[in-house]
């Protein structure tokens, strides 16, 4: 320390601007000596710039995820209805769940019964069950036909 | 789009308009069509607003399937957080009310903590299972 001392002349001025006072000597002590721009950049920018990073993360991946179902949020959702695509075997395996009736419920599955019907009657026992399709109307099924089970959360 | 109008593979961009992503709509395929082969019963899902009555308006959307009496439709509504399995005649032999109610609880408790596909992927595995093979 006190060898480092004398090697520094006192009155030799400063490379900075030369300011001879006190950015000489805490120097002489080891410090570091910072412009005000560096001083904005190193604790301004920086913390910012991590702030943005970590706002980037957390917020940048829901815009993909926006449609994700939260319990007691409103869900505006368009309905969608699928059954397993019977036909699609092999070559048509991308067509995923066969979507047999979509947007506002009841006048697009209404309008897709028939549609629904014909397209099954092309399938394996289209015969077996055409007279039942046919004689069964909607208003015609009784609630004890059917079993099921009910829940809600 | 309503079935029969054009074939399912050109129903692409609509289907994706729904609430599941395309690799919920893969599982979700995977677990119907796997439900179908190994049951021979007709599995289908429903998501979407029930009217009043619920359990109603859901065995009406079950009669609008091809075959009822051998299908077990699943309604989920998001919004009115209700779930029903409805169970056609010949399906309800397989699947008694009280499994039916088994796997209802665990697609509610799944739909409770806000993962649709995953609880009906389950549900679907768990109807399947209980109606075995044919």
């Amino acid at each position: 320390m006190l060898r480092y001392r004398e090697c520094v002349p006192r009155d030799v001025p400063h490379r900075h601007g030369g300011r001879a006072g006190a950015p000489g000597t805490l120097r002489r002590h080891g410090g570091v000596e910072l412009t005000i721009t560096e001083t904005v950049l190193v604790f301004v920018g920086i913390p910012a710039a991590v702030i943005a990073i970590i706002y980037g993360l957390v917020y940048g991946g829901s815009a993909a995820r926006s449609k994700r179902y939260r319990p007691g949020r409103p869900f505006n959702q368009m309905a969608v209805w699928f059954v397993a695509n019977k036909q699609a075997t092999g070559a048509g395996a991308s067509s995923s769940g066969h979507e047999i009736g979509a947007g506002s419920a009841a006048p697009a599955l209404s309008g897709g019964t028939e549609s629904a019907g014909t397209a099954g009657g092309a399938a394996a026992d289209g015969s077996a069950d055409a007279g039942h399709d046919s004689g069964s109307g909607l208003s015609t099924v009784s609630y004890g036909e059917t079993g099921g089970a009910s829940d809600s959360w | 789009m309503t079935a029969g109008d054009k074939p399912a593979i050109a129903a692409r961009p609509e289907v994706l308009n729904g609430p599941f992503t395309t690799r919920q709509l893969l599982r979700l395929d995977d677990a119907l069509r796997g439900a179908d082969e190994s049951t021979g019963l007709t599995f289908s899902v429903y998501v979407g607003e029930l009217d009043q009555p619920v359990r109603g308006f859901a065995e009406k959307l079950h009669s609008q399937l091809e075959d009822p009496d051998r299908s077990v439709l699943i309604a989920v509504s998001p919004n009115q957080r209700v779930l029903e399995i409805v169970t056609g005649h010949e399906a309800r032999r397989r699947v008694p009310d009280r499994q039916a109610k088994l796997s209802a609880l665990s697609m509610a408790a799944a739909f409770g903590g806000g993962d649709l596909a995953g609880g009906l992927v389950a549900g679907i595995a768990q109807l399947a299972n209980q109606a075995g093979r044919f």
